[in-house]
């Protein structure tokens, strides 16, 4: 047994050092190439398993821009639906985030939730890194992922960081997420989302913002400036006035009087709330059928099975055949 | 072929000190004060002209060539002048595409002495990207430098500037107009004053139902109550007795039923109805 651990584990070493050869810049001219022969034999999963490549390649080094030009160049030469599950998800992965720096969020999120359900279940690690992007971006989306999420046994450890980040947002305070980006700085500066996980600042003050008109009717922006851990009360004026346009909060701003005034609307059946949402999800549920319907194709064909198939059939039609014979020759002798 | 080989050295030297005598014309140009853009721009564009010359940019161009590190330094220290030029002319095309030329000379040749001036350059790239709001291209630009620059100080600056834009702390971004690293960064911190008075105006009439001209004068950062009022004339809002009004018909729209959307929707559900049959 501790042969065979040893052998495996030299595979794994084997076929790690393989992959990170590909990530060197050098070998994305090859891959380029390779891309190039690919498309014109028009071999899909082989286009597939290279563009993953070059995209792993051009994100590792922070390359997104031409990562960006390469998805809008070969977009429509990729096969809908895709021929493998795992580059389908690896796919996503990538794009997602590319997405994720381009500050497209919600479609980051939507990109990230499919390459979750369309890896397979062992694929821990995979699963651990596209998690950890999806919780940072629903964060930046404002809502805060459920603490089920974190708490996987399989990822409970190197989600943990996150899970204090996703506190610190949901209760708005400015001094913990300060405290979770120095103590856990190095593990962001590892997982390469140091950057992402900066930008969560505006959003810690957004949900902070978002409590506070939650529980008051009308309060004072000295009072707010208190609340959010603000350093100037001028800017207290500011970021109010951006939240509301940016539509987090519902509320009039009292300039002359210095206060907030919120105007939550108490009954939202009264609104076209509901109606929006029933719309969102049935849209949802339409697009989930059709693209299982588009995703149905009949199983490969396989040569061998066929021709057993058809030597059986012929088999069976003969036996048949000499059934009828005799019954008939039977019929005879008695007549 | 053995007496060319000198004579291409002959050359190539100079055609390096013509180039060196005319970067120093345009430097002297460049500091001095006030400073003349279009004798500025001239020698830029005979420089420019020199550099498709130089043997180490020739497409087939060997490595090892003994002028090369010469030469790449001295059209980068173009490049970097010339990018310093255009943010003082506030030329932002010619700016951009200087910015694009001098990029490749940052990354592609590693073996050549490195740039002193490069993050300043760097960072005065992401305050033009932020100072014209395109929010989305300065992220990226922001991924390609390395973690370890991030805390030099002309990235730094430009970083909190950002992270003051997006929260909306317009104050603290307003002083750190004081505060910068270098007098190159000038122009374009006041171009940011701009974009953040357009923000500030987008925020106010959904904020506000109706503000004192007093009070917008402190909030759009103006001097004065008149440089208001011809602001609001210009933005189309409604002024009376010193207090800009506006009109958030939110709860009639809040109660209204959207027709359009629900016709919409009901037809795109029947269709898909269809389809399933």
């Amino acid at each position: 047994a501790a042969e065979k651990a040893r052998i495996r584990a030299e595979a794994n070493e084997r076929v790690l050092k393989e992959c990170n050869a590909l990530l060197e810049p050098t070998a994305r001219v090859r891959l380029l190439q390779l891309l190039r022969k690919a498309t014109l034999c028009h071999d899909d999963l082989a286009k597939e398993i290279i563009l993953n490549h070059l995209l792993r390649n051009y994100i590792h080094h922070n390359m997104y821009q031409e990562a960006d030009l390469l998805v809008s160049n070969t977009k429509e030469t990729l096969s809908q639906p895709f021929r493998s599950n795992n580059q389908m998800a690896r796919y996503f992965y990538n794009l997602g985030r590319i997405r994720l720096v381009q500050l497209a969020y919600a479609e980051a999120n939507d990109l990230f939730q499919q390459a979750l359900r369309k890896a397979p279940d062992k694929a821990v690690g995979f699963k651990t890194v596209v998690t950890k992007m999806s919780v940072l971006v629903q964060l930046l989306l404002g809502e805060v992922p459920p603490r089920s999420t974190f708490r996987q046994p399989q990822w409970r450890h190197a989600l943990l960081p996150y899970l204090q980040l996703a506190s610190a947002v949901r209760f708005g305070e400015l001094t913990l997420f300060n405290k979770v980006l120095q103590d856990y700085g190095d593990v962001f500066q590892q997982d390469s989302t140091y950057t992402i996980v900066q930008r969560i600042h505006q959003n810690v003050i957004k949900t902070g913002l978002r409590r506070i008109v939650h529980a008051y009717a009308k309060i004072s922006l000295a009072d707010i400036c208190l609340k959010l851990e603000l350093d100037y009360p001028e800017d207290a004026e500011y970021i109010v006035a951006k939240a509301i346009r940016d539509g987090v909060i519902d509320a009039t701003i009292d300039h002359e009087n210095g206060v907030l005034i919120s105007t939550e609307i108490a009954d939202v059946y009264s609104t076209a709330e509901p109606v929006q949402a029933f719309m969102r999800r049935i849209q949802h549920l339409t697009d989930t059928h059709n693209q299982a319907l588009i995703a149905m194709r009949y199983m490969p064909t396989d040569e061998e099975q066929e021709t057993k198939d058809m030597l059986e059939r012929e088999k069976r039609l003969e036996e048949e055949k000499a059934l009828e014979k005799a019954l008939e020759e039977e019929d005879d002798m008695d007549l | 072929h053995f007496f060319a080989f000198p004579f291409f050295f002959f050359q190539m030297a100079t055609l390096l000190n013509e180039a060196n005598e005319k970067f120093q014309a345009f430097k002297t140009a460049y500091s001095a004060t006030p400073c003349d853009f279009s004798r500025c721009n001239a020698l830029l564009a005979e420089l420019k002209e020199l550099f498709t010359r130089f043997p180490s940019f020739a497409p087939d161009a060997a490595t090892n060539l003994p002028t090369r590190s010469k030469e790449v330094v001295l059209a980068r220290q173009t490049l970097e002048y010339a990018v310093m030029l255009n943010a003082k002319e506030l030329n932002l095309t010619a700016f951009e595409q200087n910015m694009a030329h001098l990029k490749i000379f940052y990354q592609d040749y590693g073996d050549v002495m490195p740039s002193e001036r490069r993050w300043l350059i760097t960072g005065l790239n992401l305050l033009r990207l932020l100072a014209q709001d395109r929010i989305v291209d300065f992220h990226m630009e922001l991924e390609l430098i390395p973690s370890s620059e991030q805390k030099n100080m002309y990235i730094r600056d430009v970083i909190q500037l950002e992270r003051f834009l997006m929260e909306g702390s317009n104050h603290k971004l307003l002083q750190a107009r004081s505060k910068v690293p270098s007098n190159d960064y000038v122009t374009f911190l006041n171009m940011m004053i701009d974009t953040v008075r357009a923000e500030i105006a987008d925020c106010i009439p959904k904020a506000y139902e109706k503000l004192s001209v007093a009070g917008a004068t402190k909030l759009l950062m103006f001097e004065s109550q008149e440089q208001t009022q011809k602001w609001a004339s210009e933005q189309g809002w409604a002024v009376r007795d010193g207090w800009l009004l506006f009109d958030r018909p939110r709860e009639a729209e809040a109660r209204a039923i959207p027709y359009q959307d629900i016709i919409t929707a009901t037809l795109g559900f029947a269709n898909e109805m269809e389809r399933i049959v």
